[in-house]
């Protein structure tokens, strides 16, 4: 039902080390920015991805192209649980990577407009955080050095709320 | 994580964290702080299915703290217990509950003996992050002190959705003592004129203003926070006693009245939320008829008084619940139950998310009780012999 008479229409995508990926038009679908400009056909055969490297596409198109195959909600009221199960599976193996690459994966998604993905990266991360200090979550996350506080604001943050610090 | 990740992705992300590693995420680093303090995570329109049970206890006790209790939704074992403290906010002796709830966050009052109620400052508490915080006294409260001690007080929290603003309402009942020195009269008489004045304060601009109202009824109960309102029970102007529902909205700041499905008066009365609605809980003893009898008889003497009055307690209660399916409709009132629980109860205390209903029953003690099947559990003791809430717990950023 997923591969319909479009199935045959390919769409390239070049990664900002100009790799190309040749894929099914149904999976490059799974982008609303992408499917936005196809439905404006401002795409050509070949749409350059300048800012997302060829190993961060790869993974992403791994994943859109799973979620492609995969029944949708609304398609039918009564899938059957065993294809929820299955997708929810390799939603799991799929987040299984390093942090790098989780956030760069998140960056392209929101870039690309990946709604499922961006949910799936985001819901990662805050497990990777969840009841961390703040020195492991900065670790984790490898906070940028312009965004950290001033050992003053650090103290005055952690004064406010300070039995969330125990 | 680089700072040009935009805002929207980083609210996603901490928006799945519980509550205590998000206030942990203000300490790592200058955009957490300011999009966790800049309250960009509050989302009062979505309500998770609550895991816990919160009792607050509220005693005047010498160490100026309070208890809070959280017990599961299931068996109501005990998972945390944590005490509030408020010495460090204001001097007062206590805090009491001011009955006001609304999305996670109590109303409370200071408390400190000899003190005038208009002296009192009200507090806003969020429990979840532990945070009080005293609201200013205003022009009113000077007012009523001017005027005497002669007045009463009635506190609404509640969420103001148009404004995405938390409001207070605060009424004083005035009863304004004037002596009338008239020549007619030989000794003084006092008359007494009971007027109602009222005040608004928004959370966001931290400040009270003030608003009309033309009511002279007495409230009664605590009031109940849903659909932008406040609502609580009143006694008619009738002299019959008759109750209705007088609701304060928070967006137009105006009162408007809803009727009841029953003509009751309000000692048998209380407004609940149940399951997201409003509802009526009417409580009734059944006596039987050779009782009756005997309290209509011509001689009651103090001991027999004393024996119906234990008679009365063994008897069987009524506990009937009526609920507003479609909120401001009098037609859409509808009796979700009437049923009589095996034990006898004090009062109702308030509903849990799963429709059970918490009781207070004799000796302090309290129990669930599921009007579907008649069973009882008990709640762990609490440590108090003051008033105690109840509610379904929910996790709020409001006030960090």
């Amino acid at each position: 039902m997923s591969t319909s008479s479009s199935s045959s229409k390919k769409i390239v995508l070049k990664s900002a080390d100009n790799e190309t990926f040749e894929i099914d038009e149904i999976v490059a679908l799974e982008s609303q920015a992408i499917k936005n400009m196809i439905e404006d056909e401002c795409a050509d055969n070949v749409i350059p991805l300048g800012n997302i490297d060829s190993k961060t596409l790869s993974k992403i198109i791994e994943y859109c192209k799973k979620h492609a195959e995969s029944p949708k909600k609304d398609d039918n009221a009564d899938i059957d649980e065993k294809a929820v199960e299955d997708l929810k599976s390799f939603d799991a193996e799929f987040a299984k990577v390093d942090m790098p690459l989780i956030q760069d994966i998140l960056m392209a998604a929101n870039f690309l407009n990946i709604d499922n993905l961006i949910g799936l990266m985001c819901r990662t991360i805050a497990d990777r955080i969840k009841g961390k200090t703040p020195e492991e979550i900065r670790k984790i996350l490898n906070i940028n050095k312009n965004d950290l506080l001033s050992p003053e604001q650090e103290a005055k943050a952690r004064e406010e709320n300070s039995w969330a610090f125990d | 994580m680089s700072s040009y990740v935009p805002v929207d992705i980083q609210i996603n992300i901490l928006k799945r964290l519980p509550i205590k590693t998000i206030v942990r995420c203000t300490a790592v680093c200058k955009s957490w702080y300011s999009i966790i303090k800049n309250q960009h995570l509050q989302k009062p329109d979505i309500k998770l299915p609550s895991s816990s049970i919160l009792i607050m206890s509220f005693e005047l006790r010498n160490d100026y703290q309070n208890n809070c209790l959280l017990l599961s939704q299931d068996a109501y074992d005990l998972r945390e217990t944590f005490e509030f403290n408020y010495m460090s906010i204001d001097q007062s002796e206590g805090l009491y509950n001011t009955g006001s709830w609304c999305n996670g966050v109590r109303c409370l009052s200071q408390y400190h003996e000899g003190q005038l109620l208009c002296r009192r400052k009200l507090l806003l508490f969020n429990p979840s992050i532990r945070k009080l915080r005293p609201l200013p006294l205003s022009s009113l409260d000077d007012r009523i002190e001017f005027l005497g001690r002669k007045s009463g007080r009635y506190v609404g929290f509640g969420y103001d959705k148009v404004t995405d603003d938390y409001k207070v309402i605060k009424l004083y009942r005035i009863c304004k003592g004037i002596r009338s020195d008239s020549i007619l009269h030989e000794s003084e008489t006092w008359m007494f004129d009971v007027d109602l004045e009222a005040e608004v304060y928004s959370l966001k601009t931290h400040s009270w203003k003030t608003i009309e109202v033309n009511d002279h009824r007495y409230f009664s109960g605590h009031p109940v926070s849903v659909n932008n309102s406040v609502h609580w029970l009143c006694n008619e102007d009738d002299g019959l006693g008759r109750a209705s529902i007088i609701a304060f909205d928070f967006s137009s700041e105006a009162f408007r009245e809803i009727m009841l499905p029953i003509e009751c008066c309000c000692r048998r009365l209380f407004l609940f939320l149940y399951k997201g609605s409003l509802a009526l809980l009417e409580t009734a003893e059944v006596l039987d008829e050779n009782f009756s009898d005997e309290l209509d008889g011509d001689l009651e003497d103090v001991l027999e008084e004393a024996q119906a009055e234990e008679e009365r307690n063994e008897e069987m209660q009524t506990v009937t619940l009526w609920i507003m399916k479609e909120y401001g409709e009098k037609v859409s009132w509808s009796m979700e139950f009437t049923r009589k629980p095996h034990i006898s109860f004090d009062f109702p205390i308030n509903f849990t998310e799963n429709g059970k209903l918490i009781l207070q029953i004799h000796d302090k003690e309290h129990v669930a009780w599921d009007p579907e099947t008649d069973q009882v559990v008990n709640l762990v003791s609490i440590p108090t012999d003051g008033e105690i809430t109840a509610e379904d717990y929910m996790e709020s950023l409001l006030l960090l």
